[in-house]
């Protein structure tokens, strides 16, 4: 059983890059600026062939693990999550090498779960892009419909989520002994989908408003408007989602269902190259209807 | 939190229908009591205070019901309903605004949360809103009226829900079915709210 108190609590941030290593040192250089800071930093560098490994190697206070090759974010967060658990730490801090943790981020984060009304497996931040509205990638999936708990979790400044994304999500360790990890094989995309979906399915999350971090993408992009063929991957991870059948259930798949034809629609509607994303769409759909592959 | 919460003394609060609880009324400016949301628009006109305390008069608000309102008067500000046993009414509570959380979520700063409309339970309002609008129709709408006449004025000045305020309540009768296709029809539920209620009514659950 882990610790929640916000005093004694560990935390272990996990940062997974790739050949992003101005971003990269950006973002650890705002987790040591944190008011309360990380007790242990893990960064996995997915085997980068820019500036990274030079970067890193000069880099005091973090614990560098490096893949032997490209696992995607997927398989960075699965390694690096896996990694932090067996140190024994209380929380597993979730950072993408693009994220700019605010300097209290971390103690809103901690401040939250110390307060939330019911144990929480997960704690999310808010996440901004640079202009500061919402990032659209990272726009918090509310569950105002449980309506009870939703209120309850206001009454502490708190607001219930459904899902979190690994910009800047914190994930207790009981709920990784009792889920396990996120889905390597995802490779990009939508695994912290499945994961935070299927770990708060019986459980609660919340986003702690006063935890800010600011996803620095060069445009306020989605899944849909950064798809390039990387849309491949969200079509089959989003059938695979939904076929899996853990993460969600009932009129959850339905509207998740209608989401992903909405997504395929809006993705060729808006493609310059409507051939190549018709090919890229198939492929994923192909794929998606394929047996999934488990760890 | 909205602003500096606003004294009672410049609170008059209104008692919606036939009265089975007593109004905490220590330090209000006055109380009305009027039959039903039809009379609404004329009690409100008759006082002369800031703001009014809408409050069923089947409700029964605790000591701190309105002191917690009123540290978020800058609003129309809605207290929670439980039952006897503190546990949440759904049916009385209405329905978040979750179509805009970047809004959302600085209301959960607060401690508030937007509501897109209510039942009128208890709920504190600038007499001047409410004097504005056009009332409550309980002939055409039922029990559903107040739901109806909350959503347009929320969509004028955002009701917020504020859970340090809570109010004891009975869930709320359903309507008739002509009460609740009216209701369907005037926009103020979604699609599936609308679904949902009008199942409510014709199995009767």
């Amino acid at each position: 059983m882990g610790r929640t108190d916000t005093q004694t609590a560990t935390v272990c941030a996990v940062v997974v890059t790739y050949n992003r290593s101005d971003l990269l040192s950006r973002c650890l250089d705002h987790l040591e600026a944190q008011s309360r800071r990380p007790d242990h930093t893990v960064v996995v560098d997915n085997a980068s062939t820019d500036e990274t490994p030079r970067l890193l190697a000069a880099r005091d206070g973090i614990e560098l693990l490096t893949l032997h090759e490209n696992l995607g974010s997927s398989g960075g967060f699965k390694c690096g999550l896996e990694h932090a658990y067996q140190q024994g730490h209380d929380w597993l801090w979730m950072l993408d090498d693009d994220t700019l943790p605010d300097s209290r981020c971390l103690e809103q984060l901690l401040a939250g779960a110390a307060r939330a009304p019911r144990r929480p497996s997960i704690i999310a931040s808010v996440v901004r892009w640079q202009d500061g509205r919402l990032h659209p990638m990272n726009r918090p999936w509310l569950r105002a419909r449980a309506r009870s708990d939703f209120v309850d979790g206001v009454d502490a400044g708190l607001a219930l989520i459904r899902t979190s994304t690994f910009v800047s999500t914190m994930i207790h360790r009981t709920a990784i002994a009792e889920h396990g990890y996120p889905p390597a094989h995802y490779f990009v995309w939508l695994d912290d989908m499945e994961y935070t979906g299927r770990v708060l399915r019986h459980a609660h999350g919340y986003i702690a408003p006063e935890s800010v971090v600011w996803h620095w993408t060069p445009q306020p992009y989605s899944t849909l408007t950064d798809a390039r063929e990387r849309f491949y991957y969200k079509a089959r991870n989003h059938l695979w989602l939904l076929r899996r059948g853990e993460s969600f259930g009932g009129r959850e798949r339905i509207t998740y269902g209608w989401a992903f034809l909405t997504a395929i629609l809006t993705y060729l509607r808006d493609s310059d190259d409507r051939g190549r994303a018709l090919r890229t769409t198939f492929r994923g759909i192909r794929d998606g209807l394929r047996r999934e592959p488990r760890e | 939190m909205g602003s500096v919460a606003s004294p009672v003394s410049e609170v008059t609060a209104i008692s919606i229908g036939p009265r089975s609880h007593a109004i905490p009324s220590g330090g209000l400016a006055d109380v009305l009591e009027i039959p039903d949301l039809a009379a609404l628009h004329d009690a409100a006109a008759r006082t002369g205070t800031r703001l009014v305390w809408l409050v069923d008069a089947r409700a029964a608000p605790s000591q701190s019901t309105l002191s917690a309102l009123l540290e978020h008067a800058d609003a129309p500000a809605v207290s929670v309903p439980v039952d006897a046993r503190g546990a949440l009414v759904e049916a009385a509570l209405g329905r978040v605004a979750d179509e805009d959380p970047a809004t959302l979520l600085e209301r959960v700063v607060e401690r508030r949360v937007p509501l897109r409309h209510t039942t009128v339970t208890s709920l504190v309002i600038e007499r001047e809103l409410v004097a504005t609008m056009p009332p409550p129709n309980p002939y055409r709408f039922g029990p559903y009226a107040g739901t109806e006449w909350t959503a347009r004025v929320f969509a004028e000045s955002p009701g917020m829900l504020v859970p340090a305020s809570r109010v004891e309540v009975v869930a709320p009768p359903p309507g008739s079915l002509a009460q609740a296709v009216r209701m369907a029809g005037s926009g103020s539920w979604r699609r599936g709210e609308a679904l949902r209620e009008l199942h409510r009514v014709v199995v009767g659950r």
